[in-house]
């Protein structure tokens, strides 16, 4: 009944972001806006619902990856729609909902976490790495768009990526960490240590574009489009690795 | 000599130098998917040595490797051109204008400084570090580097809550290690909770279970004879009962104490730098 009850949030978030999304094609865009809201605020009580799908509170169900990212995700469109009060932010919710789908498709239960990943510092990993990577995301998706679509003002990407890179930074600082308590050393050559050098590489090489002469709006966002799918093929890969591990309470 | 040093220290330089690295680490983790055990040797040997073993007996899976260092020299060279350039720039504008540089301006130059050391901590890292790793057990003696025996006195493993959903899963080990030669001397050591002995630091580490198999310590099937079977899965998951293979992993990590001030020096100073532009995340 408990887990009825917990992914039952989850659901609703999802059919909130899904009529939200069609609202928005619908030229609705301040209903769109409240059902993203509403939609946040149901995935939100989900997510720290998530800390006692063991029976006992412990935060690794929160900051499960597949999850979270929609919820960051969220959060970015809430903040630029805030923030810069723009109703084409909310095209937006189009990736929203595609990773909201795929989360509905992913088993429902947590991976049993191991001695190694009861700590803080992985939790701290996993909250700097989503917030990273909804951030490339969105950048990577308003530049698809500005690339498609002229005639509108650009979506300031660059400071999406900016500060993506910062949040990936400290994953790789935290992660370090972790790493080097759990398994006695800060770098491993694991496949995961690799790609997140890999995305931490492009992204640090983007925010060099700004010092080269040449790099147009429309060039940076195709660096930012092809960056994004490096990201989503790396991070879909684990995903769908993990999906054959066994869980609980799904 | 000018035209070298104008070449090095060209950021175009540096976007394609990043670039390459990304692509060739890219290409490296494949090769480090496939070829995980091979890479997983990489974690506790020396580079160098096992660049000379494993790795010219592996070219194959190991040719990105060299082109990697090369292009990270190359970095290396080009961040202190460019650095040294801006440092000078700076200078040369509050000399020229008599204007004042703020602090700030000096971020980025103490953020690529630290990035260079973060690289050599890496190095010393992979290069100079001891890494030993031995299985125990109650009863049974460690010898450090340095000749001290540890004894192992206890491992006692703790499980979730019987009440909750992870009842039965191991939530935490605790080992008590003590000075063979001086009983009084005692150390605990736990996952996580790492201690440190003549200078050695001491990990925990625990045999990994194999996925789709529960470690359920109430629900374990008769143990079949070993060689009775084929497949070692169901053996290994009949010898975890209540004693999964415990072990110590000693290591001195050569680059430890230059990387993690490092990094968090890094982390503060993009921190100030970007906040103090009023670059505002979404404006």
């Amino acid at each position: 009944m408990q887990n009825f009850t917990i992914h039952w949030l989850f659901y609703g978030a999802v059919t909130l972001y899904l009529l939200a999304t069609a609202l928005v094609f619908l030229q609705k865009p301040r209903p769109s806006f409240a059902g993203l809201l509403a939609g946040f605020i149901l995935h939100t009580a989900y997510m720290i619902s998530r800390g006692w799908i063991g029976g006992i509170f412990i935060p690794n169900g929160i900051t499960d990856s597949v999850y979270l990212l929609p919820w960051g995700i969220a959060a970015v469109l809430i903040t630029l729609y805030l923030v810069q009060k723009r109703d084409d932010i909310l095209y937006g919710l189009l990736l929203l909902a595609v990773f909201a789908l795929f989360a509905l498709y992913y088993p429902d239960g947590m991976i049993p976490p191991t001695p190694r990943k009861l700590t803080l510092w992985a939790q701290a990993f996993f909250f700097s790495e989503i917030f990273a990577h909804a951030l490339f995301y969105c950048a990577g998706f308003f530049g698809l768009l500005s690339i498609i679509k002229k005639e509108r003002r650009e979506f300031n990407i660059t400071t999406m990526l900016v500060w993506g890179f910062v949040f990936y930074s400290i994953a790789q600082v935290t992660g370090a960490v972790w790493c080097y308590k759990g398994w006695s050393a800060l770098f491993k050559w694991s496949p995961r240590h690799m790609q997140s050098a890999t995305i931490w590489l492009l992204y640090a090489n983007f925010v060099h574009l700004k010092y080269i002469p040449g790099w147009t709006p429309r060039k940076k966002a195709i660096y930012a489009v092809a960056a994004a799918l490096v990201v989503l093929v790396f991070t879909m890969g684990s995903y769908l690795h993990e999906m054959s591990f066994p869980r609980i309470g799904g | 000599m000018k035209k070298i040093w104008n070449f090095i220290a060209d950021i175009r330089l540096t976007f394609w130098l990043l670039l390459s690295m990304a692509v060739t680490m890219g290409i490296g983790s494949y090769h480090a998917l496939y070829n995980f055990s091979l890479f997983m040797t990489l974690d506790t040997a020396q580079i160098h040595k096992w660049l000379l073993t494993d790795g010219i007996a592996n070219p194959g899976a190991t040719w990105w490797m060299p082109v990697l260092f090369l292009i990270i020299g190359l970095l290396v060279l080009n961040t202190i051109a460019c650095t040294v350039e801006r440092l000078k720039l700076l200078i040369n504008r509050a000399r020229e204008n008599g204007k004042k540089v703020r602090p700030v301006h000096f971020a980025p130059s103490v953020v690529h400084l630290f990035f260079i050391l973060i690289l050599f901590g890496h190095l010393l890292s992979s290069a100079f570090s001891y890494h030993q790793r031995q299985e125990i057990h109650p009863g049974s003696t460690i010898t450090l580097p340095g000749g001290t025996v540890l004894a192992v006195k206890d491992v006692k493993i703790h499980y979730f809550p019987d009440n909750s959903r992870l009842a039965n899963r191991i939530s935490q080990c605790r080992v008590q290690l003590a000075d063979a030669s001086d009983p009084g001397r005692q150390w605990a050591v736990q996952f996580l909770k790492p201690t440190v002995i003549d200078g050695i630091e001491l990990h925990l580490d625990m045999e990994k279970k194999r996925h789709g198999i529960m470690a359920d310590k109430k629900q374990i099937p008769e143990a079949p004879k070993e060689d009775e079977v084929c497949d070692q899965s169901p053996v290994y998951h009949v010898k975890k009962l209540n004693t999964r293979n415990v072990y110590m992993v000693m290591r001195k990590d050569a680059g430890f104490h230059l990387l993690v001030p490092s990094f968090f020096v890094v982390i503060i100073m993009m921190g100030w730098y970007y906040t103090s532009r009023r670059s505002s995340l979404f404006t």
